[in-house]
């Protein structure tokens, strides 16, 4: 995994979503990205929970809707809800 | 006789019509597709095991045509209903969402952001709202991506608030709010 938090947050995405890390750019969103649904969503958090070695706590559950919000969390501190 | 109240109209989305029902009809989709569904029974109705029809009568949100709507989902192309979608008018204008897509082929295909999109659209263009409340088990990451997606704003959480009747633990649940306000900036900013 890559040392950047930016770069390890769109690792993150692009392999829970199954793409590739160009197609994942630093602003993506659920909003932007069409390869992220709800399923992907799913893997997204059980990948970022497997990278820190815990659960999420419902807020920081609560705030991911982008590969910043995954960047904020690698970066320890709360992503914004 | 007066106007029909805006949630009875049928609504249609790119993939989707969505068709009100009435109490019958919502009690025998509802019944005979969720009762042994083991995650729908859990997450929606909070029952580790199927009921009886008088416990399901029981349990049921009665559509009333007032403040009690109910949607079937049904694909454009024709065939059985997929899944249900109902809104529950509350005090203030306010209004909670709950849906369940039965039919697993539809799930991960974005079906709940499409159809909601529409309902949320007409609900607040009808005057019908100004703001929706909804809750959600926060380990339920499917249905959270479903309000980040809409951009539903998480409110606050009720920890250990509610209890999962598998796992016998208790469990957080997320607080979303969207308002009209905010959701017409979201429409003008797509446009």
């Amino acid at each position: 995994m890559p040392d950047d938090v930016d770069l390890r947050a769109r690792a993150t995405v692009a392999n829970a979503l199954k793409c590739s890390l160009d197609a994942v750019a630093a602003d993506a969103s659920v909003a932007s990205l069409p390869q992220w649904d709800s399923i992907g969503h799913v893997n997204i958090v059980l990948e970022i929970e497997a990278e820190i070695g815990r659960p999420l706590a419902p807020e920081e559950i609560a705030g991911i809707a982008s590969v910043a919000d995954v960047a904020l969390l690698y970066a320890g501190r709360k992503a914004s809800a | 006789m007066g106007k029909p109240h805006p949630m009875l109209q049928r609504l249609e989305t790119e993939r989707f019509v969505l068709r009100p029902l009435g109490r019958v009809e919502a009690y025998r989709i509802g019944r005979s597709n969720w009762n042994h569904d083991q995650e729908i029974m859990r997450n929606l109705i909070h029952s580790a095991k199927p009921l009886d029809p008088w416990r399901w009568l029981k349990k049921m949100v009665w559509v009333n045509g007032k403040t009690k709507f109910s949607y079937a989902i049904v694909p454009r192309d024709g065939g059985e209903p997929i899944g249900i979608h109902g809104m529950t008018l509350q005090k203030h204008r306010s209004a909670t969402l709950v849906v369940a897509i039965h039919d697993r082929a539809y799930w991960g295909k974005q079906v709940v952001a499409e159809i909601r999109r529409a309902i949320i659209d007409h609900a607040f263009e009808h005057g019908v709202i100004d703001r929706l409340c909804c809750t959600v088990n926060a380990r339920n990451i499917a249905s959270v991506f479903n309000y980040k997606k809409l951009g539903f704003r998480h409110v606050g959480t009720l920890h250990q608030a509610h209890y999962d009747p598998v796992s016998k633990e208790l469990f957080d649940t997320l607080i979303f709010e969207l308002l009209k306000s905010d959701w017409q900036k979201q429409r003008m900013a797509h446009a």
